[in-house]
């Protein structure tokens, strides 16, 4: 589904990113981890196609997504830190505008219906740049409902939600990842890792330290040591 | 990778330089005749013609590197691009200087809008803003990128300045507008000769130029 | 696709007005700098009313061209939007467009004070004049859009694209002023229908260079 070839990036002369290298199959949702600036959030982003890498080819679907056409990258979500949304647009503004930018005709009553769902109707007529970091995070998440993606590269999903929000969240990327779905989330919590993700890809030293699947012996002991 | 300091082409065209560089000037204050009106003022058009010449071929190699480096993704391109910029910028500033020193006299007054004179300034203050971007633009992988737009799209605007200011001030059309090639031989064959000169010279520092850039960039990225 | 980009940043905007309300504050500011600064005698404003109306389109313009990408840098917007599998030719249009539409609704709201200020007579013809304006807004963004794009994501962006934006816009704007005079200041049409040539060279060059360049000045 996603080939990435001999990634590299770097920033002001420093490699972020040094041949990188991995594919990805349906079904996968993949735990990307390392230390703080060993290029988790850089590498999504160059997947996403919003950083230029300096060298290298990702291919989805068959299909060239970094030279390609746009039309290439249909299917792809990505979800950063930021917010990403339209701060004085309201919760379902903004996913009305970027539901029909991914290219999907969507309704009001399903954007409105997926809002309650995700506990945001309280707030739906207000700007999103009043939202909490919580609610701002279930409204990202809200798109993926209303979009029809087959990959979702996510950049640390729990980051300042409470227990209850982690809980939910969890839940959600079980329920999405129905067997035909591909997820990549960066993460640092091992426990949380190991029982989300189907397989788990390390970055150390700007290259891939580890790439298992989580069902592979004594990888709980690998991981530690690597991120130490 | 360990670093070649020697250079022996640029060291013959070094030697070439300095060759052609004296027999040139000498040329130009001994050799050729005199113009009658203007005497003494005439000579600088043996330097000021070349180096606006080589100036604006600067700045067009700018913009081929940018195509080819926005193609290619080869960081030698904007490396070259730089190293023409800031070359091109050398010349173009000569230009600003000789050129008022020669209008002193014939025209009467240092400054005229003069649609060669216009353009060059305008290029150059587009510059101004190439080198700034390339400051303060950001990170340098993404700079890079950036620049090459901006060098591409101040050449393109080059004719489109010239006819305008062409037209803006049909009253200043005083830049000389003979031919060179109707020229008696003894102005024209110091002309072409400092017109080669002065190209050598360009190609010269460019490629000292560009080495020096190469080693920077393996220096900070501790390729050595 | 263009038009719900088109959409969004019209929609945007209405619910900020943002870049209109920057240009047009910035604008009356600059043309009460005008009102005093110049000596008041309206046969000498009336000789320099093309001048001053491009000096302050293009002043204005330069502000409102830098929050063209406010609201989206604010929160990372942009990269949710370049992240989305939309052609970023596409998007350059839609930018550029949007843009024209913010700049002639400015000049709409400040033609009739900066006539009114100056003292100026009105223009025998209408229409004529509408043409050249449009037609010069068409060009100022096609620029415009592009240098806000490079300056986006530099330290002081807002001296940064002043100072790419003027002398890349010089030929622009003689021409601009030179067709302004003509019309208002009632000039047999072949002495000044060069410049409508000009403009328009200016703009099919620049709308162009941006729809396939933008692609290389959207990613970090």
């Amino acid at each position: 589904m996603l080939s990435v070839t001999n990634i590299s990036k770097s920033f002001h002369y420093k490699p972020v990113l040094k041949n990188i290298g991995f594919s990805l199959s349906p079904g996968e949702t993949v735990a990307l981890i390392g230390k703080n600036g060993a290029g988790k959030s850089t590498l999504l982003r160059i997947m996403a196609k919003i950083s230029t890498p300096e060298e290298g080819q990702i291919k989805f679907n068959g299909k060239n997504i970094l030279n390609g056409d746009a039309s290439n990258r249909k299917g792809i979500y990505y979800c950063g830190h930021a917010p990403g949304m339209y701060p004085s647009l309201t919760a379902s503004e903004n996913l009305y505008y970027f539901s029909a930018l991914h290219g999907y005709k969507s309704d009001l009553n399903k954007i409105n219906s997926t809002l309650q769902n995700y506990d945001l109707s309280n707030s739906v007529n207000v700007p999103v740049k009043v939202y909490s970091q919580g609610m701002m995070q279930r409204l990202k998440l809200a798109l993926l409902e209303i979009i029809d993606w087959s990959l979702l590269l996510i950049d640390e999903p729990f980051n300042g939600l409470d227990f209850g929000g982690q809980q939910f969240v969890i839940k959600k990327m079980d329920a999405w990842q129905d067997g035909k779905r591909s997820i990549i989330f960066v993460d640092h919590d091992i426990e949380r890792i190991l029982k989300i993700a189907s397989r788990v890809i390390i970055l150390n030293q700007h290259s891939i330290a580890l790439d298992e699947q989580v069902d592979s012996p004594e990888l709980k002991s690998k991981m530690k040591k690597l991120l130490n | 990778m360990s670093i070649q300091f020697q250079d022996r082409t640029a060291n013959n065209l070094l030697v070439l330089t300095i060759i052609l560089m004296s027999a040139n000037l000498y040329t130009i204050f001994f050799v050729a005749p005199m113009v009658p009106e203007q005497t003494w003022a005439q000579k600088i058009f043996y330097i000021h013609v070349p180096i606006a010449w080589t100036g604006f071929l600067s700045y067009f190699i700018v913009m081929v590197a940018g195509i080819l480096f926005l193609l290619k993704k080869d960081p030698f391109w904007d490396r070259l691009g730089l190293a023409a910029a800031e070359i091109g910028t050398l010349f173009i500033v000569l230009v600003l200087i000789t050129g008022p020193i020669w209008a002193t006299p014939i025209w009467g007054r240092p400054w005229v809008w003069e649609p060669r004179l216009t353009t060059t300034l305008i290029l150059f203050l587009i510059y101004v803003g190439y080198f700034m971007l390339r400051k303060f633009g950001g990170h340098p992988e993404r700079v890079a990128r950036y620049a090459a737009v901006l060098g591409i799209m101040a050449f393109i605007d080059v004719p489109l300045i010239f006819y305008s200011v062409k037209f803006w001030a049909p009253q200043f059309q005083l830049h000389p507008q003979v031919e060179m090639g109707q020229q008696p031989d003894g102005i024209f064959y110091p002309f072409l000769f400092s017109m080669i000169t002065f190209t050598i010279l360009n190609i010269l520092m460019l490629r000292i130029r560009v080495r020096i850039l190469n080693f920077h960039h393996q220096i900070i990225t501790n390729n050595v | 696709m263009f038009t719900i980009l088109l959409k969004k940043e019209l929609f945007v905007e209405f619910r900020n007005k943002e870049v209109v309300l920057s240009m047009l504050a910035f604008g009356v500011a600059v043309l009460l700098i005008f009102s005093f600064s110049l000596s008041g005698d309206p046969k000498i404003n009336h000789e320099m009313a093309p001048g001053l109306f491009w000096t302050l389109v293009i002043l204005s313009s330069s502000l409102g061209l830098h929050r063209l990408f406010g609201q989206e840098k604010d929160f990372d917007a942009f990269a949710s939007l370049i992240a989305a599998p939309i052609d970023r030719g596409t998007l350059y249009l839609a930018k550029w467009v949007s843009g024209i539409m913010f700049l002639t609704v400015t000049e709409f709201l400040i033609i009739m004070p900066f006539f009114l200020f100056l003292g100026l007579s009105l223009p025998i013809t209408i229409l004529p004049g509408i043409g050249i304006v449009l037609l010069g807004n068409l060009g100022i963004v096609a620029v415009g859009v592009i240098v806000s794009g490079l300056a986006m994501r530099a330290k002081m962006s807002a001296v940064l694209l002043p100072v790419l934006l003027f002398p890349l816009i010089t030929p622009l704007l003689i021409a601009c002023v030179k067709a302004t005079i003509g019309w208002y200041h009632v000039l047999p049409f072949s002495q000044w229908q060069f410049w409508l040539l000009i403009m328009a060279t200016y703009v099919v060059i620049f709308s162009l260079a941006g729809y396939i360049f933008f692609d290389h000045i959207t990613e970090e």
